[in-house]
C-alpha cells in the first residue's frame, strides 16, 4: 500500500515536472524569419480575433454573420490593401492569449487599452471614445451623479476589469462592488439591478441605452451624459510594430476621410464619439 | 418586490441560434462520451495490467486529469498548448479533449471497479476452460461488471452534458456562448438563461430516464 502510494506520488510529480521542462524548452513553433506583416501580405489574408459587443461587433444570433461598425470599419481597412479577412471569435479575456499564441493576427472589438494590459499586447491609437453610463432602480432617489453612488451599503455590479470595475474600485471605494465574471454577456451588471441584486450598474452607454428600452424596471442614470469616457482601440502581439503601424495609418487614413464617423453614424450607437479633427495654424 | 418584464418573444425571433446551440451541445457531448469512454476502457485495462510501464501511467493519469479543474484543463488545452507544441486546435476540438480526458480518468476507475468486483475465481475457470484472456474479458468478465459499471457511468455521462456548457469559455458555440451571444444582441438575459435551463432540462430528463430503464433491465 505505501509503496503504490509512493509510486502515484512519483508519477505525479514526474507529470508536472515534465511540463515545466516543455514549458523550459524552446518552443516547437518554428522560428519567425518573417514578420506576421510580411506573412499576411504574402497570404493576402489577415486573421482577426473578435469579440462581440452590439453595435460596435454584432454576430447575427441566427446565421453567425457579423457586422457592426467596428467590423466596417476594419473590413475597410483590409479592403484597401487587397486583404481577404478570417474572423475567428475570441472572448475579452482569451484575447490577449490569443493574439501570443498565434491564433489571430489582430483583435477586432471596442477594446479599452490599460496600462496592464498594454504589458502584454500593443494597442492602436483611438479611433472613438465609448461613453460610459450606469442604471439604478426605476424608483430610486438616492442617485443623481456617479459620486452619490459612493456610499457605505450601495451595491455597484460590475464586469470584471471593465471601466465600470476600475473606475468603481478607485472612485467609489465606500460601495460595495458585485464583480460578475466578463463572459459574452454585456448585460450582466444591469440585469443585477433588475433581479434586486445590487443597487447599480455600470457599463458602457450603448448597452445602457438599449436595455432601459426594454427594461421599464431599471432607469439610465446618466440619460445622455455619461460619467466619463474611454478610448477604443484594436489590438496586435507585442513584437509587430509593421502591423501596428498599417493599422494605425489605416485609422488615420479613415478618419481624415470621414469614414470611422459615417460608418459609425449608420448604426446609430448611443454614448459613442468620434475624433475631432484638429487644425493647427502654422504660422 | 422585483418587478421585471418578462419577453419571451426574443426566443422566437432568435430559434435558429438557440437550436443550433442545442445541436453543438449535443454533438460536443456525444462525442466526448464515445472518446471519453474509448479512453476509459483504455486506462483501466492498462492500470489492471502488471506490467508497471502501462500500469504507473494509468495511474497517474487519473490522478491529474480527475484533480484538475475541467474550467482549467480547458483554458490550458486551449492556450498553452498551440506555444508549446506549436499546433492551432479549434475551440471545438479543444473542448472535446479535455471533456474526454476528464470523462477518461473517472470512467476508467468506474470499469475498474465493475472488473475487479468480478470474483477471480471466474477468470481462473476461465483460464482452465481454455479460454484466451481477450475471450474471458468479453464473454466472462464484462457482462458481470457491467452491473456494477452502467450506474455511476451513467451519471458520469450525464454530468459530461452539464460540463459542456464550460466550453462556452473558450467561444464554442454550445448552447450557453450561443445564448450569451443573443443576450448581446437581444438585452433579454433572464429569458434566454431561463431558456437555457429549460433545454438542458429536456435534454437530460429524457436521457437519464432511458439510462435508468437499462440500470433496471441489466
Amino acid at each position: 500500500m505505501k509503496n503504490n502510494y509512493a509510486v502515484l506520488v512519483i508519477s505525479v510529480i514526474a507529470i508536472i515536472l515534465a511540463l515545466f521542462a516543455l514549458f523550459r524548452a524552446p518552443t516547437g513553433v518554428a522560428p519567425i524569419e518573417k514578420s506576421t506583416f510580411d506573412n499576411i501580405l504574402e497570404k493576402d489574408e489577415i486573421t482577426v480575433c473578435y469579440m462581440t459587443w452590439p453595435p460596435s461587433v454584432i454576430k447575427a444570433p441566427n446565421t453567425g454573420k457579423l457586422s457592426g461598425f467596428i467590423i466596417d470599419i476594419f473590413e475597410e481597412v483590409a479592403k484597401d490593401a487587397n486583404l481577404k479577412v478570417k474572423y475567428t471569435e475570441s472572448t475579452w479575456g482569451g484575447f490577449p492569449a490569443d493574439l501570443n499564441t498565434g491564433k489571430c493576427d489582430a483583435a477586432v472589438a471596442g477594446i479599452y487599452p490599460t496600462i496592464g494590459r498594454s504589458t502584454s499586447v500593443s494597442f492602436t491609437r483611438p479611433f472613438f471614445y465609448a461613453g460610459n453610463g450606469g442604471v439604478v432602480k426605476a424608483g430610486e432617489t438616492r442617485f443623481k451623479t456617479v459620486e452619490d453612488l459612493n456610499k457605505e451599503g450601495v451595491k455597484i455590479a460590475v464586469i470584471q476589469g471593465e471601466y465600470g470595475h476600475i473606475y468603481s474600485q478607485k472612485y467609489l471605494p465606500k460601495a460595495t462592488l458585485v464583480v460578475l465574471e466578463k463572459g459574452s454577456d454585456n448585460t450582466a451588471p444591469l440585469v443585477a439591478v433588475s433581479s434586486g441584486q445590487a443597487d447599480a450598474g455600470l457599463i458602457m452607454s450603448d448597452v445602457v441605452s438599449e436595455y432601459v428600452k426594454l427594461h421599464p424596471e431599471v432607469k439610465d442614470l446618466f440619460s445622455d451624459q455619461p460619467y466619463s469616457t474611454t478610448p477604443i482601440v484594436w489590438a496586435t502581439r507585442q513584437n509587430d510594430q509593421e502591423l501596428l503601424n498599417f493599422l494605425n495609418n489605416g485609422i488615420d487614413y479613415l478618419k481624415s476621410v470621414g469614414f470611422l464617423d459615417a460608418t459609425a453614424k449608420k448604426y446609430s450607437p448611443v454614448g459613442w464619439y468620434g475624433l475631432k479633427q484638429e487644425y493647427v495654424v502654422l504660422s | 418586490m422585483v418587478v421585471y418584464t418578462w419577453d419571451f418573444s426574443v426566443i422566437f425571433t432568435y430559434k435558429e441560434a438557440i437550436l443550433n446551440g442545442t445541436l453543438i451541445t449535443l454533438e460536443l457531448t456525444f462525442f466526448s462520451i464515445l472518446l471519453g469512454s474509448v479512453i476509459g476502457m483504455m486506462i483501466c485495462l492498462m492500470k489492471l495490467s502488471k506490467n508497471p510501464l502501462l500500469k504507473y501511467p494509468a495511474i497517474a493519469f487519473i490522478e491529474v486529469f480527475q484533480d484538475l479543474p475541467l474550467l482549467i484543463l480547458l483554458i490550458w488545452l486551449f492556450y498553452a498548448l498551440p506555444p508549446i507544441f506549436g499546433i492551432n486546435i479549434s475551440a471545438f476540438s479543444t473542448a472535446l479533449v479535455g471533456l474526454s480526458l476528464n470523462l477518461g480518468a473517472f470512467s476508467a476507475e468506474i470499469f475498474r471497479a465493475g472488473i475487479i468486483s468480478v470474483p477471480k475465481g471466474q477468470t481462473e475457470s476461465s483460464v482452465a476452460l481454455g479460454l484466451t484472456k481477450y475471450q474471458t474479458m468479453k464473454d466472462i468478465i464484462l457482462p458481470q461488471a457491467k452491473k456494477m459499471i452502467i450506474p455511476p457511468l451513467t451519471g458520469r455521462y450525464i454530468e459530461t452534458i452539464k460540463l459542456t456548457s464550460l466550453a462556452s469559455i473558450i467561444a464554442v458555440d454550445e448552447l450557453l456562448h450561443s445564448g450569451q451571444n443573443l443576450i448581446s444582441v437581444s438585452y433579454r438575459p433572464l429569458e434566454v438563461y431561463t431558456i437555457i435551463a429549460f433545454l438542458y432540462l429536456v435534454i437530460i430528463i429524457p436521457l437519464t430516464s432511458v439510462l435508468k430503464k437499462l440500470e433496471k433491465s441489466r
